[in-house]
């Protein structure tokens, strides 16, 4: 569970599952529109109106410790979402989480907070994976 | 009595009552409770009645608020007081683990809009003058919590459901649930037989007999749980016009407490737990109480003592032992079971008072919309596999019920009723050095240390010592090669000319050509997600989807659902009677049979997914 974070890869039952929508995850990018398919109306119709959260990765400026799921995810001192998982990306060296938040918080760059154990840690958007970005290794 | 009813819920403790309730609210008035006995009996009536939204998993949680904030609305629509008194209520912590706890559990609340706090120690004594803060370094504060009367809450929950147009039937005890060909189910009572659409299990103390009716193994274990009340404490009947005593949860203390009349309320969860009744819950139990085992809890009681000093002094008016069911992680099962069509369960919530409210809603949400708007999975029937027997449901049920005080750390694997299943390497992973997990009764190695000697986890919120390990694999695998074991995945074969039609439809991707591989969503016709699979295609008649294996039950269930959707829209295609019947059999053990269901299809020049609805189809 610790090379997908680096790769911004979620798992089923924690970033994947039916509290949220095909476009909030991010796997809409598989969706192939040109077909009938169970959840295309609803699926269409949020397409077209947008959606108004989004799954994003963050690293965490941490020392000693990573999210175990379900921390607060904080901004100006108001809880915009949760942590749905994460942990230690070894290689890119970084503690590492995914969770949703509105959709204006999603850009990257951006700056959150983390309560981890009651203290806040700051987080930082990374909409591009830490490692092989480009997903040109996958291809060679 | 009705001969047919669109449901039939069987069991009339406050789940049942619940289910009933808030499917008739939302519209589906053609439901019938039956109770064997009174409502109430069994495990309902003798509930310490402490009402309160702390839970593992968040979305549980939210449903207990939805729980707690649901009783006003029934106390009215009935007329039946419900007896709640929002005293609030505080977990207290006496060392740094479970104040670290507290703080992670008002994280979650925060996303949950609850408005838990830190009171300070002399907060909490003003609350609770009786509680010595010696104890204690921190007390998380729950301004919603409260206590209810167990009885005036299942009442209300019933005349709330008959207001709503739902129906209700004491004293009549079920016989037999025996499906019909076209997956109605004959319910069987002394008073009469009732063919339902859908069958729910809400039978509490007896989930397991009325289980067996239809075939099915729960893994569900009734547990024997202490409480007592005490005579009158002097210090809490010189508290006139002054507010209620808070209810209280010590962790660490293992007890739980609060304000009854002029004396309190002390329970435990014993270290050594007692299954009752493990081979069957006997029919003639009711209204009744055990034998209580004042040794099991006399180490509880002297921290008690301890800790609430006046209890000490105070004689012990009652104790109660009575027994109610716990499932294998101490969540409720709930949901379609997979495999039998129309039979829905909602068994092993411990904790009813809590729970039953977003029980029903959610069942009720499935039934009417096809799926609940919340995410229930840690409730879900589903998450168990056939792995999960009843010698599985005590072993586990058991130790949920030691462990209900004591810490799990989110690294921690739990050490009963492992080994349910093995691969072929198992013991070449332990003389390698695996630490193992569990996974849908699978064991796989989570991370490899140095031996088998050195094979083991350090429970903590903070890095392990996994952590330098798990660093060096990481390495291996970006800068030389690795290795890892799928065999945790779920896998689903589909067969036939029809196949790739079907996937085609219930997948939101493209099916890949022979040879190819791909990632697709799977949604819900109100597009969540219900799956990512990966789909490999290896020639134009059979396909192989790889998902997560703990999803695996729920998938097949969804998968069938969908399978009988579209048999629906074959069947229209097909003149001929014979048929009909041969598919209609099919429908009745089918497991995925494309082979045989593409058989019949080629017959059929017509569109597969001409959509009819089921009226049309009769009419036809």
């Amino acid at each position: 569970m610790s090379l997908r974070l680096e790769k911004n890869w979620g798992a089923w039952t924690l970033d994947f599952r039916p509290d949220f929508t095909a476009a909030e995850s991010g796997l809409d990018l598989f969706i192939d529109w040109n077909k009938d398919f169970i959840g295309k109306d609803a699926s269409l119709k949020e397409k077209k109106e947008g959606h108004k959260k989004k799954l994003v990765t963050m690293t965490i400026e941490t020392k000693d410790i990573d999210v175990t799921n379900d921390e607060a995810i904080i901004k100006n001192n108001k809880c915009v979402g949760y942590i749905t998982s994460g942990g230690y990306a070894h290689y890119s060296k970084k503690s590492m989480a995914l969770g949703y938040v509105p959709v204006e918080l999603s850009k990257h760059n951006t700056s959150l907070n983390v309560e981890i154990n009651g203290q806040l840690y700051k987080a930082n958007v990374t909409d591009r994976p830490l490692y092989d970005s480009n997903g040109e290794k996958m291809k060679s | 009595m009705e001969t047919h009813a669109k449901v039939v819920v069987i069991g009339g403790g406050v789940v049942g009552c619940s289910i009933l309730f808030h499917l008739a609210k939302f519209g589906l008035k053609d439901c019938i409770l039956l109770e064997r006995n009174e409502l109430t009996s069994g495990s309902s009536w003798h509930a310490a009645g402490s009402v309160h939204a702390i839970s593992s998993d968040p979305n549980i949680s939210k449903l207990m608020a939805y729980t707690i904030k649901l009783y006003k609305e029934i106390e009215e629509t009935s007329g039946h007081s419900v007896g709640f008194k929002p005293s609030g209520g505080f977990y207290l912590a006496s060392n740094e683990v479970w104040h670290d706890y507290l703080k992670r559990e008002r994280s979650k609340a925060r996303y949950m809009g609850l408005d838990q706090e830190f009171i300070s120690l002399d907060e909490v004594v003003k609350k609770h003058p009786l509680i010595n803060p010696k104890h204690y370094i921190a007390a998380l504060w729950d301004p919603i919590d409260g206590e209810v009367d167990p009885s005036g809450v299942t009442y209300a929950y019933a005349k709330s459901a008959k207001v709503h147009g739902a129906k209700y039937y004491t004293h009549t005890p079920v016989l037999e649930t025996n499906q019909n060909e076209d997956g109605t189910w004959n319910v069987i009572t002394e008073k009469g037989n009732i063919n339902a659409e859908i069958i729910i299990n809400a039978g509490g103390l007896w989930a397991r007999e009325v289980g067996k009716l239809a075939g099915i193994n729960l893994p569900v274990q009734p547990m024997e749980h202490h409480y007592l009340i005490t005579e009158t404490i002097p210090e809490i009947k010189e508290r006139v016009n002054e507010p209620r005593l808070p209810i209280g949860t010590d962790f660490e203390g293992n007890i739980y407490f609060r304000q009854e009349a002029q004396g309190m309320l002390l329970g435990t969860y014993e270290f050594k737990s007692t299954p009752w009744q493990i081979k069957q819950t006997p029919m003639n139990f009711g209204h009744e109480l055990l034998e209580p085992k004042l040794d099991n809890i006399q180490d509880r009681l002297e921290i008690g003592f301890k800790r609430i000093p006046a209890l000490e002094k105070a004689g012990i008016k009652n104790i109660v032992n009575g027994p109610f069911t716990f499932g294998p992680d101490g969540n409720p099962l709930i949901g379609p079971i997979p495999g039998k069509k129309n039979y829905w369960v909602a068994v092993g919530v411990m904790a009813g008072f809590c729970q039953a409210g977003g029980v029903g809603k959610s069942i009720a949400e499935w039934i009417i919309d096809g799926e609940p708007s919340t995410d229930i999975w840690a409730m879900d029937v589903a998450r168990f596999g056939n792995y999960a027997s009843p010698e599985y449901g005590t072993i586990k049920s058991s130790e949920n019920y030691e462990r209900r005080f004591v810490m799990t750390f989110p690294n921690e694997t739990l050490p009963k009723g492992r080994r349910q299943k093995t691969t072929s390497i198992y013991d070449r992973l332990l003389k390698k050095g695996a630490v193992m997990g569990d996974s849908f009764g699978l064991e796989n190695a989570l991370w490899f240390a140095k031996n088998e000697n050195d094979a083991h986890e350090e429970p903590t919120f903070k890095r392990s010592r996994s952590h330098d390990y798990v660093s060096k694999e990481v390495q291996a695998v970006r800068t030389a090669v690795g290795a890892t074991e799928i065999a945790n995945f779920a896998k689903h074969e589909f067969t036939g000319i029809g196949a790739k039609k079907f996937l085609d439809y219930i997948l939101a991707g493209k099916i890949p050509r022979p040879g190819r591989i791909i990632l697709t969503p799977m949604l819900t016709p109100k597009g969540k997600l219900y799956g990512d699979l990966t789909v490999a295609c290896l020639n134009e008649e059979k396909f192989m989807l790889f998902g997560s294996g703990v999803a695996q039950e729920m998938h097949r269930r969804w998968f069938e659902n969908s399978y009988q959707k579209m048999v629906l829209y074959i069947k229209i295609d097909l003149m001929n009677i014979m048929e009909l019947q041969f598919l209609a059999q099919i429908l009745e053990n089918f497991y995925l049979r494309f082979v045989e269901m593409m058989f019949l299809t080629r017959h059929s020049n017509s569109e597969m997914f001409e959509k009819h609805s089921l009226q049309e189809f009769l009419l036809y």
